[in-house]
């Protein structure tokens, strides 16, 4: 233990006592808005929703106690919680490497790019900030399988064209590429990333003889790896909660044989539909998810340990 | 006089996002609202009430682009200048459901009959009996059908303000080309209507260019096929599914059979995406296809007046020529809800925008804006037998032989047609779903017809005992 000399003045109890409270009142009250917007909008419908997981609720009448029904139901007897479950984490196995290695890929060329980076980085970046259901009509156009932009070209080319929207194969992967078009935010945190790798480790590894990939592999992908981890983890989330393009490009129904059914689109489905109104029901699956979320980011922080290299501070 | 609502400016983009539903539920949430002021712009010299009272009503748009609605509400306001109306022209269930739970639910829902029981078994719904034999308000004006789907448990909740009905829409040119003349056309032979549609079908390689016969089977029209074949998906009281009745089954045969004599479902698939929307008929890309009324008006008027065309009934399977029409209605009715303010007020405003009178307004109105389209009128079905036969008789205004053989088709294809058996379920919508997503289309996509209504059938019944 260290001792510590305390200033004359702190050791005035009554001076304290005044100062103390009016500055922790002066940082409550401006952190206040931020409090009660969390607790009323945010904790309150986070414990609540449990809550109802465990109840026969459909708003309009009191909520009645049912236990784990709702979770008996969910994991034994639904037919479509499965396949809600499946086409999610098959959605997001497809998403996230894709969305990591075209993000890094298209911060690696910005970084390189002598001339007009500023253009082409707000190029790349203006699909992340088109509205989701823009995009999701115009690639439900550009791959329409009839006369759609991409299949026309392939049969001009005498290549097989894939019913994109209306084959269940291929339904994920169309979405995933509406998907993977927007990933302005993830480019830009790599590219950031990509300026912040000091020049003299690649002076040095050149000079030890490593070529272009070896000094990718050793240099530039450990020190972005704080980043990649990053990125992992929030668009791993992101592609569990997938709703908006699934619901506009192929309606509510979950498209083709329930292809393109998440998880979040059951969940409105069983909450909001008509003649459905289950919010008791809704509440379960949502804390489901949350669960696999949780899960699957917890095991994300595990395994970051043997691949994340965060840089030791000189003192 | 000039009529000068105010409208929210911020309502396009609003109604945009209405329109692709709930992706964004809190848009809903702030529906904009129009507050209507007292003067109209169809000039006349209405009788004055003197009742007064508050109403707000919601669903009902009255945008200048639909002057059916816009020249009624206005006339209501001519007639009942102390009433203050306020309209909200967009909601949807998320809005319903937390104004239901928070009793901040409006006078007035302009909602879908087919939601009746939905709505009236949770209780959000007045019974209008009351009213309507009080004022001994004359309910044999309706269609059977709308009004059956109006009601829930013996108690009428809603009155009928529009109706849809499916027809089939043929293509006389392209039927002409397989050398079938069209206006004969026996539409009882299901099975050749679909070898019809098998010859009208052109491709190149994979890609359509044409379909031939659309049974719109897989856009939620099975019923009408269903019942069509004699067979039946609900017990009278709608209490028990029978998805899996031997003639449910055999229609859904047949319906798959004539997508898979025409190239196959993934093929129909590829082009319900697209070609353009309600106007594939008009634009000659599909020869025959079932579809509501309303795309006469909304699409073959507009788009191509002068085609050669026919629009028949389809008859029961194996009935013959002349044997009887089958068709299903839905369409919306206005319901005075269980925590309306002035209830009073409320049914004055409904009483007024059904009767005659009012409806021919409206129909004025859209008469007018079809001529300054350049487009010819045909006019809306109401769900009133005499506001249609008034507006046929008074508004109409001959357009060519297949123009006139529809509008007289459509009362009698009315008289003779249903609603969806399901309808009178609280859990009518989940069942609709379940047809579609249990039924449908996986026997669509190769799941042998009577497996998949047979799974229908056993979730359907789940549904029902879950209420």
């Amino acid at each position: 233990m260290t001792d510590i000399d305390l200033p004359a003045t702190s050791a005035i109890p009554g001076q304290k006592r005044r100062r103390l409270p009016h500055e922790a009142v002066a940082g409550y009250l401006t952190i206040s808005p931020w409090i009660v917007g969390f607790l009323v909008f945010t904790a309150f419908p986070f414990f609540a929703s449990l809550y109802f997981s465990f109840t026969k609720y459909d708003v309009l009448s009191s909520p009645e106690w049912i236990g784990f029904e709702n979770y008996q139901r969910l994991l034994t007897r639904d037919r479509l919680f499965p396949i809600a479950l499946k086409n999610t984490l098959v959605y997001a196995l497809m998403y996230v490497p894709l969305h990591i290695v075209t993000s890094l890929g298209i911060a690696l060329l910005l970084n390189e790019a002598a001339r007009a980076k500023g253009f082409f980085r707000t190029l790349f970046y203006l699909p992340a900030i088109t509205p989701a259901i823009a995009t999701a009509y115009l690639w439900v156009w550009i791959l329409n399988p009839n006369d759609g932009l991409v299949n026309s070209t392939l049969r001009a080319l005498s290549l097989p064209a894939p019913g994109w929207t209306v084959d269940p194969f291929w339904t994920k992967p169309t979405i995933v590429i509406s998907q993977v078009w927007s990933m302005g935010a993830g480019m830009l945190m790599f590219l950031a990333a990509l300026q912040g790798v000091p020049k003299d480790l690649y002076e040095a590894a050149k000079l030890d003889g490593a070529g272009k990939f070896e000094r990718f592999r050793s240099v530039t992908l450990p020190l972005i790896s704080g980043i990649t981890f990053f990125v992992a983890t929030v668009s791993t989330i992101n592609a569990l909660g997938v709703f908006t393009q699934g619901y506009v490009m192929f309606d509510k129904d979950g498209g083709p044989e329930n292809s393109a059914l998440f998880i979040v689109m059951y969940l409105f489905k069983r909450a909001f539909g008509s003649g459905y109104f289950q919010m008791g029901y809704a509440s379960a699956i949502a804390w489901v998810l949350f669960l696999i979320i949780l899960i699957i980011t917890i095991a994300q922080f595990r395994l970051s340990k043997r691949w994340v290299y965060y840089e030791q501070g000189s003192d | 006089m000039s009529a000068s609502p105010r409208v929210s400016r911020s309502f396009t983009r609003r109604r945009l996002l209405g329109h692709v539903g709930a992706a964004i539920a809190a848009s809903a949430f702030a529906a904009p609202a129009i507050h209507l002021g007292r003067s109209s712009v169809f000039a006349q010299t209405p009788v004055v009430s003197d009742i007064s009272g508050e109403i707000t009503e919601w669903g009902f748009g009255i945008a200048e682009t639909n002057p059916m609605a816009r020249a009624r509400v206005l006339a209501f306001q001519e007639a009942y200048p102390n009433i203050k109306l306020e309209i909200v022209d967009t909601f949807d269930e998320q809005k319903l459901l937390t104004a239901a739970a928070s009793h901040t639910l409006p006078d007035l829902l302009w909602l879908s009959r087919f939601e009746t029981a939905t709505w009236a078994s949770r209780g959000i719904l007045r019974p209008l009996t009351e009213f309507i034999e009080r004022d001994g308000y004359d309910t044999s004006i309706f269609y059977d059908a709308a009004l059956n789907e109006s009601t829930w448990e013996d108690e009428i909740y809603g009155i009928p303000g529009g109706m849809d009905v499916r027809a089939l829409f043929v293509n006389l040119d392209h039927l002409d080309e397989i050398g079938v003349d069209g206006t004969t056309l026996d539409t009882s032979n299901w099975d050749q209507l679909a070898e019809y549609g098998a010859k009208l079908v052109q491709r190149d390689g994979d890609k359509v260019n044409r379909w031939g016969y659309d049974t719109k089977t897989q856009a939620r029209n099975f019923w009408l096929w269903g019942r069509g074949n004699g067979g039946h998906f609900m017990n009278d009281d709608a209490t028990e599914a029978t998805f899996d009745d031997e003639k449910i089954v055999e229609a859904l045969s047949l319906m798959v059979k004539t997508y898979d004599d025409q190239g196959g479902y993934d093929s129909y698939a590829s082009i319900a995406t697209t070609f353009q929307g309600d106007e594939q008929f008009a634009r000659g890309q599909v020869s025959m296809t079932i579809y509501e009324q309303w795309m006469l008006a909304a699409a073959v008027a507009s788009v191509a007046p002068d085609m050669n065309f026919r629009v028949l009934p389809i008859r029961e399977r194996g009935s013959g020529a002349d044997g009887k029409m089958v068709s299903f209605t839905g369409g919306n009715a206005w319901y005075i809800t269980s925590d309306a303010k002035d209830p009073d007020a409320a049914w004055e405003y409904i009483k007024f925008l059904h009767t005659d009178e009012t409806w021919l307004k409206g129909g004025q109105g859209l008469k007018e804006l079809r001529a300054s389209q350049g487009n010819p009128f045909v006019p809306s079905l109401t769900g009133s037998k005499t506001a249609d036969k008034a507006q046929r008789d008074q508004l109409y205004e001959s357009v060519n032989e297949a123009f006139d053989a529809a509008v007289e088709l459509f009362p009698q294809l009315l008289e003779q047609s249903e609603n969806r058996e399901i309808a009178g379920s609280p859990v009518a919508g989940q069942l609709d779903d379940i047809m579609a997503d249990d039924g449908v289309d996986p026997a669509l996509r190769g799941t042998d017809a009577g497996d998949a209504l047979g799974t229908a059938d056993q979730n359907a019944q789940d549904a029902i005992d879950s209420m």
